[in-house]
């Protein structure tokens, strides 16, 4: 036999599946040491808020209806009638907030990182202390007492999906040792020491989601879904976004059409670093606004 | 039937546009010219030239792709016109014409726009949603503005011409003959899940085997694969997934598939297993189906999801010895 190398294969996956009523995960199957957890007590919200008004026939953003929109995640995310109120609850006078956006290939919609400062500020954040903290020097992010995870929807034709996760690939200094096999460890970068805990809400852009071959754009794959996904819960909002890329790609074949290769990272985020849950059961969706084609 | 008659009326005033595109400006980097301008578009003076080392600048995420081919570098080129959306034009210089093959073999969607393609055969160009994906010669190109207008796909298609024009048909690989027409069983090749590839992560993205390079390819292997339906005659089938990879030497493609069996196989003895026959064959049934490699020279065989030892049996044989064929007639 002589087979040293542990490697993760289709045949692992398809053992997951059969395995997970057992407890058994194709991200065990790698050797990684989970974190002991107590599935029974976790749940995780994660807000889906939609706009028929968020983009115009051009795609062009409707700020008014984003504002909107931000203002009615947030609220949800923290339990808030009054945007302004949740917005102070997440983040104070005295915190540097760090934004972190897309900012290559299918970027974040520059309009929804203004109405994102906009909110700050009026919860009384100085401007001077918002940053933008997508920056492959860490010296930026180690300043933030806070950051805001803002990615924009994507499949990754490495990744499976290129959206929460890792979208702090930047802070590894190695972006590129996250691809392919190792992009099951995106989840260890979210707890190196000047990352960890600093995460006070994930917010996707899912105006225009990108349902295959990211990062590069191919539009026939990009979607007026129109809306913004919120939570606490990393993990949680990108096994959400998982579920709307999925769904939206099996609906265009009009087959099962999976992610390939599949994105193992959302599971090892959960299973291996403890960072929220990949289990869709545990996970209660909070769904506002325009429900047509919603997919989850 | 309108809209059959709308969409060949719109390939034909796209064909008409190729076959009059007025060459006048000579690119600085290749023998292509671009038109310079296009509608309201005017092609630019900024160009940016990207290699090798930096196309992980350019494109961070997506730059593994082409260098999972061979890639000699690529060409930015932006057509602007106000009040518009730019147009994008990135031409990747491939090595070979079978490289830019496999790069629009990674997505057969879309409309077929080219002239000149004949009934049957890979098309040269395919256009959706604003962006239009060509293969001529060596050349892969990818000319996009998004959203797509009316006035846009026009423009796209008139810049497209520049690469089409003149420079005749672009062969397939001829590595794509190694797949089976047809097998006994009536499977049959999807050509919209045909490809061509030579590295592990576009394998993946075809087919996921495994994060690893399990099959130690690299830009000196070839590799074809398809997914074959079963046909009309046989409904009832489930269809399976077929690649078939020339390496560069005898040693290496016993080493790749030994490589492959001991990681995706890891219940059973492959170098036991695989020397029972001179092509050394194996089968194995998986938790989706039965697979199987099998070696012979150069060209390993390998299948997945095949719906019983028997059919797999008979599909591995009639690979293999489709290879001997080809071989008779082209040397191996």
């Amino acid at each position: 036999m002589g087979h040293e190398k542990q490697t993760l294969t289709r045949r692992d996956f398809f053992r997951n599946a059969a395995a997970a009523a057992a407890g058994a995960s194709a991200i065990s199957l790698m050797q990684c040491t989970a974190l002991s957890q107590n599935p029974e007590k976790r749940s995780s919200r994660v807000i889906l808020v939609r706009d028929e008004a968020a983009l115009d026939a051009e795609n062009q953003v409707n700020v008014v209806t984003l504002k909107k929109m931000l203002d009615n995640a947030v609220s949800a995310v923290a339990g808030e009638k009054k945007a302004a109120k949740a917005w102070k609850k997440l983040f104070k006078f005295e915190d540097t907030v760090g934004l972190v956006h897309s900012n290559a290939l299918n970027k974040t919609h520059a309009e929804l990182i203004e109405a994102v400062k906009s909110a700050l500020v009026e919860a009384g954040v100085p401007q001077e202390k918002i940053v933008m903290a997508q920056q492959r020097d860490p010296d930026i992010v180690k300043t933030c007492t806070a950051l805001i995870c803002m990615p924009a929807l994507k499949a990754h034709w490495l990744t499976g999906i290129g959206t929460v996760l890792k979208n702090y690939i930047m802070y590894s200094g190695k972006p590129r040792d996250y691809h392919a096999e190792d992009s099951a460890k995106l989840g260890e970068i979210w707890n190196l020491p000047f990352v960890q805990g600093k995460t006070r809400l994930c917010l996707v852009d899912a105006l225009q989601p990108l349902c295959d071959k990211g990062p590069q754009v191919d539009p026939q794959y990009k979607w007026p879904y129109k809306g913004l996904i919120a939570g606490t819960d990393p993990v949680a909002v990108e096994t959400v976004c998982l579920k709307i890329i999925t769904v939206k790609r099996d609906l265009i074949k009009g087959e099962p059409w999976p992610l390939s290769p599949p994105p193992v990272c959302v599971e090892a985020a959960d299973k291996t670093y403890g960072l929220g849950t990949s289990v869709w059961e545990e996970i209660v969706i909070d769904k506002r606004g325009w429900m047509q084609d919603v997919l989850v | 039937m309108r809209k059959l008659k709308f969409r060949f009326k719109r390939k034909l005033r796209a064909c008409l546009l190729w076959a009059a595109i007025p060459m006048t400006v000579l690119s600085r980097n290749a023998d292509i010219r671009l038109p310079e301008s296009a509608g309201a578009w005017i092609l630019s003076e900024t160009r940016k030239r990207v290699n090798e080392k930096t196309i992980f600048e350019y494109m961070d995420g997506a730059g593994e792709m082409y260098l999972g081919f061979r890639f000699d570098g690529l060409d930015v080129f932006t057509y602007q016109a106000p009040g518009r959306e730019d147009i994008l034009v990135e031409r990747y210089r491939m090595r070979s014409p079978d490289d830019a093959f496999g790069l629009l073999s990674m997505d057969w969607s879309g409309e077929p726009v080219s002239s000149g393609d004949a009934p049957g055969e890979y098309p040269r160009c395919l256009y959706a949603a604003g962006l239009l994906r060509i293969w001529s010669g060596s050349l892969y190109v990818r000319i996009m503005t998004f959203p797509e207008t009316p006035e846009s796909r026009e423009a796209v298609m008139k810049i497209g011409g520049a690469f089409i024009a003149d420079r005749g048909t672009s062969r397939p690989p001829f590595l794509l003959n190694a797949l089976p027409p047809v097998f006994s069983g009536g499977w049959e090749p999807d050509r919209d899940k045909t490809g061509f590839l030579r590295s592990h992560l576009v394998l993946n993205s075809f087919y996921f085997v495994s994060f690893s390079n399990i099959l130690n390819l690299d830009p000196q292997c070839e590799a074809v694969c398809a997914r074959y339906r079963p046909s009309p005659r046989n409904p009832e089938a489930k269809s399976f997934f077929l690649l078939i990879i020339r390496y560069p030497e005898v040693k290496r493609a016993a080493s790749g598939v030994r490589s492959f069996t001991e990681s995706f196989y890891p219940e059973i003895d492959s170098e036991s297993d695989m020397n029972g026959s001179s092509e050394n064959r194996m089968i194995i049934q998986t938790e989706s189906g039965w697979s199987g490699c099998a070696v012979r020279g150069r060209t390993a065989v390998l299948g997945f999801e095949w719906p019983s030892e028997a059919a797999g049996r008979v599909i591995l044989k009639e690979a293999v010895d489709h290879q001997k064929t080809m071989e008779e007639n082209n040397g191996p």
